[in-house]
């Protein structure tokens, strides 16, 4: 004889609120050669939530296309050191098929001695 | 005649949108036999993505991320070969076909690659003639001489009949690799008829005399299957450009090439089996 067995089910809720960032991303994307997302795709989303402010690097690298970076970093760092910086440790934890979003914080340390 | 880009390029091409996903143009590869299109963004063509880029790129993508940037544009009446040149020169995959500064179609490898194997001879391997004719006019163009050394079999119908159209075949075969071997730089070789090979070179016909007697002496030497003894005529024609501009360089072209052919019929009946048909001026040659 076949056995009923009766069920419940319950769901869970919880939610997280934060604010949404504008645009939705930092400050460096590192866009995966197969990424779902291209470099155009991803620079033409943030210029129309904030426009001219982010830039298009293509770089030479097996696993990554390019880079959307925030254009205000390069004057603060000249774009070759910077692109070889995030490329080196970008390139350690990018793949092909991801886009890794990075925050960038460069701090200048200055120190002068003038004459009294 | 020699094709034209105009008679084999794709007239009801596809425009695809730079914003157009992946997954989008791969419907349209399904719904049509197209797999290569030019990707326009504000109604100027920037791009192509080509079955390769569609293979390769994420579904998620916009046509503008997965496109390739190479393409190049050639005018319509330019012919195949000048098409297949600028494919394989530039690196590029497509050619924008324009009139009159229009789009008026493209060109892909794979559709060009299906037309000069047509061009290619099966059996040796060799162009046909329209490829010697390609390369005269582009000479004439730049301003070379031309010469064309006109190579006959002697007796080779017999040959046929006495051993068979295989063993023929062979020996065609062989005399192809033996010219093509020893075709100097800057020079084209082509099997213009069944036991007919033309070499077009950009020298003075009677420079081309040297090279002509060589090369049949390295025919006569060879050794052919069942020990035949294989000869073989050559005929040579050239000329020196004495007019700066010339109205049909296709016609000089075309007499050039029958005059080589019929002193190579002339060389037959000489002892050394080739005659200097002629070298005067090949602007005088089509009149």
């Amino acid at each position: 004889m076949a056995k009923i067995v009766n069920s419940n089910k319950k769901a869970e809720i919880t939610m997280h609120m934060s604010e949404f960032e504008m645009p939705p991303m930092q400050d460096v994307l590192i866009v995966g050669r197969r990424a779902p997302i291209g470099p155009e795709a991803a620079r033409r989303m943030v210029d129309i939530l904030s426009p001219d402010q982010y830039e298009i690097v293509k770089v030479d690298h097996p696993a990554i296309e390019a880079m959307v970076v925030r254009k205000a970093l390069f004057t603060m760092l000249p774009a070759e050191k910077l692109i070889a910086f995030l490329l080196e440790e970008g390139g350690r934890v990018a793949n092909e098929s991801i886009i890794v979003k990075a925050q960038v914080n460069i701090v200048l340390q200055v120190s002068k001695s003038i004459d009294l | 005649m020699m094709r034209k880009v105009s008679e084999i390029m794709i007239k009801d091409y596809i425009v695809i949108d730079s914003f157009w996903s992946i997954r989008r143009i791969h419907d349209l590869v399904d719904q049509t036999d197209m797999d290569c299109f030019p990707v326009a963004d504000n109604h100027m063509i920037i791009g192509v993505l080509t079955r390769n880029d569609l293979i390769k790129a994420h579904p998620n993508r916009i046509a503008l991320d997965a496109m390739t940037g190479k393409f190049k544009e050639i005018q319509a009446n330019e012919s195949i070969w000048k098409a297949k040149e600028a494919l394989d020169m530039g690196g590029a995959d497509l050619l924008l076909v324009t009139h009159e500064g229009e789009i008026v179609g493209i060109l892909t490898k794979q559709v060009l690659n299906f037309e000069i194997g047509k061009h290619i001879d099966l059996l040796t391997g060799l162009h046909k003639s329209d490829y010697i004719l390609y390369k005269s006019l582009e000479f004439l163009e730049q301003g070379k001489e031309i010469s064309v050394v006109f190579f006959d079999i002697n007796n080779f119908g017999c040959i046929n009949k006495e051993f068979g159209h295989v063993v023929g075949d062979r020996i065609l075969q062989e005399i192809a690799q033996l010219l093509k071997v020893n075709t100097p730089e800057e020079s084209y070789l082509c099997r213009y008829g069944g036991d007919e090979f033309a070499l077009l070179t950009a020298n003075y016909a009677e420079d081309c005399k040297a090279l002509a007697e060589k090369l049949l002496q390295i025919i006569r030497e060879h050794q052919f299957p069942k020990n035949i003894d294989i000869s073989v005529s050559a005929g040579i024609a050239g000329g020196r450009r004495r007019n700066a501009r010339m109205t049909d360089m296709y016609e000089t072209v075309s007499n050039l090439i029958n005059i080589a052919s019929l002193a190579s019929t002339k060389a037959k009946k000489q002892q050394d089996n080739l005659v200097l048909g002629y070298c005067g001026f090949i602007d005088e040659i089509a009149i």
